[in-house]
Order: structure tokens, then C-alpha cells, then sequence
């Protein structure tokens, strides 16, 4: 086992590089890079793509082009001075001692802005976690045993709903109507804590917390139930049919022992290889939720980082979240062996 | 502006701007905290390296320049210069520093720091980032301190914004912002130390910043300021979506809000509105942008200029502001808003005739020879069609352009709308790879100089004239304003120009703004709804 998990980890090393080099190859072809972005904030006031802007009547003092002059400045400045792939070269020898570069736009280290940022996406990332795992494997069980009764239709129609339904909508309207003035003012609208925070006692910081947490959880899982409740409902549904399961049953085994101690164990062999990928999903945040809410984390950072062109704290990000998806492939590998003894990696 | 009657009175003019009109009310009450919403949080607050607007609006709190506007008479008054001269010719302007003004962390102001905040710029070897600032200053040759607190700035040549351009320098601690070390600097990203009437006591990186009243500030004891930042504090947060900001605007947590016109119309209803918020419209001639669809001067399709006038009355731009803007926009006359000093009202707008386009296309000897519906002519021994493709950066926007393809396909003019990313748009632009394009320029500052857009001069690679429109009438206008200082006999001349580009419609403008919109809560009292050339928030104050 030991071996096999070695063997994995000095597998990640090549299939980092690849990505890397793709992405860094992809990033730089893409039009417009940092130099092309200043050139434009000098030309067009700095508006992106939100909407096509300038400062064409620009209140300065400028000829009618950005000179020669400027752009060598800014290309050095910025390193550009050099072709992409010795900058990539410089990028990779930079990272053997976790130097990701600096940020274009926030002028500090890029690995500082991006690790600032984990907090409140690992934050929700665990609680969404722990929830839906609390929440689904319950429910999967309850809906197998009381498969096409009412109950089991009911839920399907909620989860199918829950489903459909984008979670910054959602955001938006639970907004209007339980956080804004409209309707009723049962939460605060969005940030991750109140203004007068510093001045609280530990307890009122944590109930202050949860109180911010509750309506951007809710819109930030609101889609993720279903898949995971529908998933173990079935595979419970499917070990059920299996010879084992009518021995115990004729052993005579209460149902719940038959479900609970000889079904569910294998039922949730495919669940528990799903913590692997899920773990991805900390670091993805979520661009729309994060702007509804006000929630300064990855997604934002990632979105906006595309949008100005911020080479260093893209590679950063996509090098951090590279590492997590395999190491969650790893995870899901592992907890294979773990719940399921016929698998063996050695 | 100055103007060079004055200046030929005496040989050198020292201007007091004792004569300029206090703005705001001297008897409003001070202190309180004033929640507004920055929209987003600055990525670095460093006053020579940074590029964002969010960032410029935190320091216009802090860091102060030599002069200002009066935001009702558009004059120059003091602010860290006490007085200054400007040469007859006006290449040389002579500031005095003002006495007794002192930085946020006590050290006093002195001439170093002025001389140091423009050489910061133009350092040649870019040491401090300024890259992006430097075409703003590349007319003014130089910096040299004259005296104890005196200094002087050369320009290159006679131009009307080279005193806009060392006024509104921003004046920066040499102490602080000098050689920083590499901890220095990491730490002048979140920090700001200027002299201004607000010191930056708080910043949450992500949430929110808190400015606090300056009570050192030197103009407090000034006449003419008696009346400009009231409040105690300002929390600045950051809120980006607009249905949200309103919501935070119902409950209070933020109390005051710039308006769309939709937000104005659509989302401003509910039983807090007009109890303890309020929303307000209003006129004023602070500069608001317009949006455009540029014709490629180069292409053979749009060199006749019945063309253009032609595919300019195929746009119905009252329907589309009566459906989309509620009836609240203006048709665009010309190359700077209607309201504008600049702008010429004898021009009229071109409306939505689709009868005389026709007879206009006809003229030009465009007709459906084929019957496929679509207008056809010889150019160059080729049949080409009446057919382009306008580049849209913007998704919001392609409902107009619909409007517009549909009434231009019943005229036979076969319209496709493209849209592309922001980065690839810019660089069809800069390649000239375009047949037409819809874009929008921002209102920019209130004295216009067209150079940038419309001078032929611009035509070339990077320049921002990209349909290359060239009319050398026009240039030799241009040229003669920008070296006019005389603001009213500027005035005349780009009435002339503005005329001009009109008549030749190198673009079909859309809309002006006829209004502005924001709200407000109870607790906001102001002297009136606008001023001149702003809304003057730096003037409102707080009723406990």
C-alpha cells in the first residue's frame, strides 16, 4: 500500500508539469496579456470586458498613442521583456522555492493573495461537506427503504427542484426576502461578519459568523443534495437485490441490520470515492455567490485574475487546485481499499 | 481656467482664488459615520503604482494636489499650494506651498515632496511603477525648486491641460515613498499617508476601510472649505452586485447609492422608500459618455459619406430608448455629451428615416439588382452586398444592435452582430480587423480635447482614432484649441470641430443621459441635489 501510494505521489510530478506547461502555453496565447491590459487602461480608462468603455475625452495631458518608450517600461516591469518559454523556465525554477511571482494587480506576492483568499472558500468548501455527506447518506437510506412511497416521491420532486435551481438566484431572493428591507430582516446581507466584530466576546463573534454563513450555504449547496441523495438511494437499492443480502434475510435478520450492517457498508463504496473529487470543490469557490455575498474568495479572485490578465495568481491558483484535484484522486483511490477488501492496488 | 486676457494685464499673474464662491454649508453639522459603497475593493492602494478606479476614489480622501475645482464654478482653488503664476506663454508655472500643512503621521510638508511626487513618475528607469502615469506627464519637462517653498514646473509646449495636469498631481510623503524596502512595500499596498481631510484608520482587506476626519486638516480653518467633509468617518464597503447594494441601502447599512435608470424605475418601490430612503434625479453637466457604432473609414462599403447618414437613419433610437431606457436618454448629436460646454446645439440629431436612407442609398447606386433582398453594387468591377458585421464587447448591448438589424434588414441592409470577448476585441481594433464596431467612450473630463479620438494623428497603430477618420479641416482645429488657453475662445473653436465630425458622421452615435440617479437614507442632508459639475457628496452632512 505504502508503495503504491509513493508510486502515485512521484506520478503527480510529471502530470503537474504538463499541466502547467499547457496552461501557462494556453494563458499567454490568449489575447491580451498584462502589458496589453495597462496599454488599455491608458488608452481606455481601464474598463474591461463588463462593459466597453473609455476615456476617449480623457481629462490628461496625452498623445494620441502610448509611446514605445512606455511599453518597453512596462514589458520590463513586468518581465515580458523575454520569450514565454523562458519565462516559464523562471516560473518553474521560482516555485521550487514556493515563489509563485508577483501579482500584476495587487503587487505582492501572488501566493500571499491566493492563500488569503483560502480561508472563506475552505470554509464553506467543509461545511458544505459535512452537510451534504450529514444530510445526503440519511436521506439515500431512508428513500431506498421506503422506495415508491409517498415519501420517496416527495423527496425526489424536492430534490429535483433543488436541482434546478442556480444558486445565485437563489442568493439573490433569499436576499430580498429575509435579509433586505423589503420583507424581512432575519439575516444580515452578505460579508463574512458584522462591522462591530472586533469588539464582540468569542461566543457573540461565533453566533455572528454562523448568522452571516447560513443564507450563502444555503445557496452555495443548494444543487449539490441531489446527486449525492439520488447516488446513495441507488446503490443501496442495488446491493439490496444481491444474493447476500436474501441470505441474511433468511437468516432472519431484522431489515434493519440487513440494511444498515450488510447493505450500507458496500452501498457506500461508491459515496465515499466521491470525497476525493469533492475536495476540489474547496478551492473552486463560486464566482456569482461570492459577488452576491460579498464573499472575497477564489472564485472572484479567479474570475477577476482572467479577466486583468493576472498571469502569476492564475498559474498560482491552477498549480494549488492541480495539487488537490490529485491528491483527491488519490484520497478516492484509497478509500476504495479502505471500505472495499476485494480491491487491492499491490 | 485662466484666461489670457488677464495674463497680458500684468506680465505675471499671481491668481488668488479668493474670488471663487465657497461651496457647501458652512453651518453643517460635523461628525457621524457615512456608509458608501465603493463597488469593489482596491487591489492596491499605493498612489504611484496603482491602476484601478476603486483605488483612485479611496485616495481622493488622502492625498491631496496642488489645486482643485469648485465643483459649481469649475475654477481653480488652492489646496496645497497657497498661490501660483503661469508664465505669459504658458509653458512655466511657479506654485507656492502652503504654510503649516502636515502629513498624516506629523511630519510637515515641505517643496522635497512635491518635486519627489513628480519625479516619482517620470523616473526614467520606471523605478516605482508609474509606467501608466507617465503619458499623462511626458509634455512637462521638468520640476526645479525655486525657493524655500516654491517650485517650478516646465512644459514642453503650449498646451491648455499642462496646468490641469501639475495641479492635480498627487502629493506624496518623499519620507514614506521613497526607496521602500521590500517590507516597505508590501506595506504601502494597504496604507495610505497623505495630507488630506481623511486619514485611513482601517482596512479589511476583502470587506471594508474606514477613513476618519483629519482634524489637523488645513481646511479647516479655510474659508472657502468651511463647508466640505462633515462627516466624522466614512465606511467604504464593497459591494459589486447592484441588486444587493440596494437591499443594503434599505436596511442602512449603506447610505448612499448610485442609480441606473432601471434601478431607479424598477427596483426603488417598497415600504421604506421615501420613509427612510429616498431616491433622487437630477441635471447636472458632469460628463457622461456615449455609445457608438464606429464605420471603418477604410472599407469601401462606408467611404461615402451618404453611407453612413444613410445606415444612421436605419437606427431608431427612440424606440429603443423609449423600450430600454425608459425615456430618460437623449439621441447623441456628436463627439462629446450634449450637455457639455463644448458641444455645438445648432447640430441636430440624424433620426430613424428609413424613406431617406433609401433614397440615400439609391443615390449612391445601391439597389437589389438580384432581388435576394439585399442591396447590391458594383465597387471596383465586384457586386458587393450592403452587408457587415458590427463587433459588440458587450453582451448587455446586443438588444439595441437587434433592433437595429431588423429595421435595417427591411431597408435591405444586411446587419450581423458578432460578439467578442473584451482582450480579442481589442485587438481586432488594434489590427483595424473590423468592418464596423459598437463601443462606448466615457465622459472623461469636462475640457475636451479630441485629439485622442479624432485627430488623424491618432489614426495609427495603438491610437485611438481606429475607423481612421480624417479631415484635416478638422485636425488644424484641434491643433489651434489645444494650444488655446483662453477657455472661451477654446469654447468656439470645438463648437466648430464638434460640428464638423457630426456633419461628416463618422460614427452613429446612441444616447446621451438626460439625468443622474441615486439614493439616499433619511439620515444624509445635503444643500441641493447637485451641484454644477458634480453631485458633491463632499458636501453633504449628517443629521443625528
Amino acid at each position: 500500500m505504502l508503495k503504491y501510494i509513493l508510486r502515485r505521489v512521484l506520478l503527480m510530478i510529471p502530470v503537474l508539469l504538463g499541466i502547467t506547461i499547457i496552461y501557462f502555453g494556453i494563458i499567454n496565447a490568449a489575447p491580451g496579456g498584462p502589458i496589453e491590459q495597462k496599454i488599455q487602461q491608458l488608452r481606455f480608462g481601464g474598463v474591461g470586458a463588463d462593459g466597453a468603455s473609455a476615456a476617449g475625452n480623457s481629462g490628461s495631458n496625452k498623445e494620441n498613442a502610448v509611446s514605445e518608450e512606455v511599453i518597453e517600461a512596462l514589458k520590463k516591469q513586468y518581465g515580458f521583456d523575454k520569450p514565454w518559454y523562458v519565462r516559464y523556465g523562471l516560473w518553474l525554477k521560482n516555485i521550487a522555492s514556493m515563489d509563485f511571482g508577483e501579482s500584476f494587480t495587487y503587487e505582492e506576492p501572488a501566493l500571499d493573495v491566493v492563500t488569503s483568499k483560502f480561508p472563506v472558500s475552505i470554509q464553506f468548501g467543509i461545511a458544505s461537506l459535512i452537510l451534504s455527506y450529514l444530510i445526503c447518506i440519511p436521506l439515500g437510506i431512508l428513500k431506498a427503504i421506503k422506495n415508491g412511497t409517498g415519501f420517496d416521491l416527495f423527496t425526489s420532486v424536492t430534490l429535483s427542484i433543488m436541482y434546478a435551481i442556480p444558486g445565485f438566484m437563489l442568493g439573490i431572493v433569499l436576499i430580498v426576502f429575509f435579509a433586505g428591507g423589503s420583507f424581512y430582516e432575519w439575516f444580515p446581507v452578505g460579508e463574512l461578519y458584522s462591522d462591530g466584530y472586533d469588539s464582540m466576546t468569542f461566543m457573540e463573534q461565533v453566533i455572528d459568523r454562523l448568522h452571516h454563513f447560513v443564507l450563502p450555504l444555503i445557496s452555495y449547496m443548494i444543487s449539490s443534495f441531489t446527486v449525492l441523495t439520488l447516488l446513495m438511494k441507488n446503490s443501496l437499492l442495488e446491493e439490496i437485490k444481491k444474493d447476500y443480502i436474501r441470505t441474511a434475510r433468511a437468516k432472519g435478520l431484522s431489515e434493519r441490520v440487513v440494511y444498515l450492517k450488510h447493505a450500507l457498508r458496500n452501498a457506500l463504496i461508491p459515496i465515499a470515492t466521491g470525497i476525493g473529487s469533492f475536495i476540489g470543490v474547496f478551492l473552486a469557490g463560486s464566482l456569482l455567490i461570492e459577488t452576491i455575498f460579498q464573499l472575497d474568495g477564489l472564485g472572484l479572485l479567479g474570475y477577476q485574475s482572467l479577466l486583468s490578465r493576472d498571469y502569476n495568481v492564475l498559474m498560482c491558483l491552477m498549480f494549488f487546485s492541480s495539487i488537490v484535484m490529485l491528491v483527491g484522486n488519490l484520497i478516492s483511490d484509497i478509500c476504495y481499499v479502505l471500505v472495499d477488501p476485494r480491491i487491492d492496488f499491490s | 481656467m485662466v484666461s489670457t486676457k488677464t495674463i497680458l494685464a500684468t506680465f505675471l499673474l499671481t491668481l488668488f482664488s479668493l474670488s471663487t464662491l465657497a461651496v457647501g454649508n458652512p453651518a453643517a453639522a460635523k461628525g457621524g459615520m457615512f456608509k458608501y459603497n465603493l463597488g469593489m475593493g482596491p487591489t492596491t492602494l499605493n498612489p504611484l503604482s496603482s491602476t484601478d478606479a476603486y483605488a483612485s476614489s479611496v485616495q481622493a480622501y488622502i492625498i491631496e494636489g496642488l489645486a482643485d475645482r469648485n465643483a459649481d464654478t469649475y475654477e481653480w482653488q488652492p489646496v496645497l499650494a497657497s498661490s501660483w503664476e503661469i508664465s505669459e506663454d504658458g509653458t512655466t508655472y511657479t506654485f507656492t506651498i502652503r504654510d503649516g500643512v502636515t502629513w498624516h503621521d506629523g511630519k510637515p510638508l515641505t517643496v522635497e515632496d512635491v518635486k519627489f511626487s513628480f519625479d516619482a513618475i517620470v523616473d526614467p528607469d520606471n523605478k516605482y511603477k508609474t509606467a501608466h502615469q507617465k503619458p499623462y506627464y511626458e509634455n512637462i519637462a521638468s520640476a526645479t525648486i525655486i525657493g524655500k517653498n516654491k517650485i517650478q514646473f516646465v512644459a514642453k509646449k503650449k498646451y491648455f491641460k499642462n496646468f490641469d495636469v501639475v495641479a492635480g498631481l498627487a502629493i506624496l510623503p518623499k519620507h514614506i515613498y521613497e526607496n521602500p524596502s521590500k517590507k516597505q512595500k508590501k506595506k504601502l499596498n494597504k496604507t495610505l499617508v497623505g495630507t488630506g481631510p481623511y486619514i485611513l484608520t482601517k482596512y479589511k482587506r476583502g470587506k471594508n476601510l474606514t477613513l476618519t476626519r483629519n482634524e489637523k486638516w488645513w481646511g479647516i480653518n479655510d474659508k472657502i472649505r468651511a463647508g466640505e467633509n462633515n462627516f466624522g468617518s466614512i465606511l467604504m464597503r464593497f459591494v459589486k452586485d447592484g441588486t444587493v447594494a440596494i437591499q443594503r441601502l434599505q436596511k442602512g447599512d449603506l447610505d448612499f447609492n448610485s442609480l441606473t435608470v432601471e434601478e431607479y424605475q424598477k427596483k426603488t418601490s417598497g415600504p421604506k422608500w421615501g420613509k427612510s430612503v429616498f431616491k433622487v434625479k437630477t441635471q447636472n453637466k458632469a460628463p457622461t459618455g456615449y455609445g457608438f457604432i464606429g464605420w471603418n473609414l477604410n472599407n469601401d462599403l462606408f467611404k461615402e459619406k451618404d453611407v453612413r447618414v444613410a445606415l444612421y437613419h436605419l437606427l431608431d433610437r427612440d424606440k429603443m430608448i423609449k423600450k430600454f431606457r425608459f425615456g430618460m436618454s437623449l439621441p447623441a448629436t456628436g463627439p462629446i455629451y450634449r450637455q457639455s460646454i463644448y458641444a455645438n446645439s445648432d447640430v441636430k440629431p440624424i433620426l430613424f428615416d428609413p424613406k431617406k436612407a433609401l433614397k440615400l442609398l439609391r443615390k449612391q447606386g445601391w439597389a437589389d439588382t438580384n432581388k435576394d433582398g439585399i442591396l447590391d453594387k458594383m465597387i471596383n468591377g465586384k457586386r458587393v452586398n450592403m452587408s457587415f458585421t458590427i463587433l459588440e464587447p458587450n453582451k448587455e448591448f446586443v438588444k439595441y444592435l437587434t433592433i437595429y438589424k431588423e429595421d435595417a434588414k427591411r431597408a435591405g441592409v444586411d446587419v450581423n452582430i458578432k460578439f467578442v470577448e473584451w482582450n480579442t476585441f481589442i485587438k481586432k481594433l488594434d489590427e483595424r480587423s473590423f468592418e464596423a464596431v459598437r463601443l462606448a467612450w466615457s465622459g472623461g473630463s469636462i475640457d475636451w480635447d479630441p485629439k485622442q479620438v479624432w485627430h488623424s494623428d491618432s489614426a495609427g497603430a495603438a491610437g485611438s482614432n481606429f475607423i481612421s477618420y480624417k479631415n484635416p479641416k478638422v485636425d488644424k482645429l484641434i491643433d489651434e484649441a489645444r494650444v488655446t488657453l483662453d477657455q472661451n475662445a477654446r469654447i468656439k473653436i470645438l463648437k466648430e470641430v464638434y460640428k464638423l465630425i457630426a456633419e461628416d458622421v463618422p460614427y452613429a452615435f446612441f444616447f446621451n443621459e438626460k439625468y443622474r440617479f441615486y439614493g439616499h437614507t433619511k439620515r444624509m442632508s445635503r444643500e441641493k441635489d447637485t451641484y454644477k459639475f458634480q453631485v458633491g457628496l463632499n458636501y453633504w452632512w449628517i443629521t443625528k
